[in-house]
């Protein structure tokens, strides 16, 4: 049987993310300090 | 993916701007937003009046892996992590913030995210997931 993969923050999310700019940054340097990640699942109409 | 009209959403999103701002920082809490929109000016447009982090709209594998990672059956949903670990503390997060007002009041919210912060958080496979507000398909 095939190894568990381990869940990371960069295999949950991807390696970058949108900043409130626009622009991308690491997922990893985003998340450094977090103690707590909220996924807001959500759309415009 | 089609998006039903969302009330929910246009309710809960500037609460959770607020309380985002009033306690994100202070309580190394972040907000991803994962972002079911159809059209990318619409994306921009919504995402534009946020605070907080977002996956690329562009990113759909991601996107389609949270949202059936999570089970996620409809929107607005809040899904909470422990950040270090990622395992799940909950999936009701929308009624936890909903529940401070509107997210400006600091001890309501520093008392949502303690909750959080205490709660066993448990792996992913092994928590109670599904839910949600408005359905998505």
């Amino acid at each position: 049987m095939a190894p568990k993969e381990e869940l990371t923050i960069v295999s949950l999310l991807g390696s970058t993310l949108l900043s409130i700019g626009g622009e991308e940054v690491l997922t990893e340097e985003v998340m450094k300090d977090a103690e707590v990640v909220c996924l807001y699942f959500s759309a415009s109409w | 993916m089609r998006i039903n009209r969302c009330p929910p959403c246009r309710s809960f999103t500037p609460i959770l701007t607020n309380f985002y701002n009033t306690i994100g920082a202070s309580e190394h809490v972040k907000v991803i937003f994962v972002s079911s929109d159809n059209d990318h000016s619409s994306f921009e447009q919504y995402f534009g009046k946020m605070s907080y982090n977002a996956i690329p709209f562009g990113s759909k594998n991601v996107i389609n892996q949270l949202n059936s990672l999570f089970k996620i059956q409809g929107i607005p949903t809040l899904v909470v992590l422990d950040a270090k670990t990622l395992n799940y503390i909950t999936n009701d997060g929308r009624g936890d913030v909903a529940g401070t007002g509107d997210g400006t009041n600091e001890s309501k919210a520093k008392s949502v995210v303690h909750k959080w912060k205490s709660t066993e958080a448990v792996p992913i496979e092994e928590a109670k997931l599904g839910g949600g507000g408005c359905a998505i398909s």
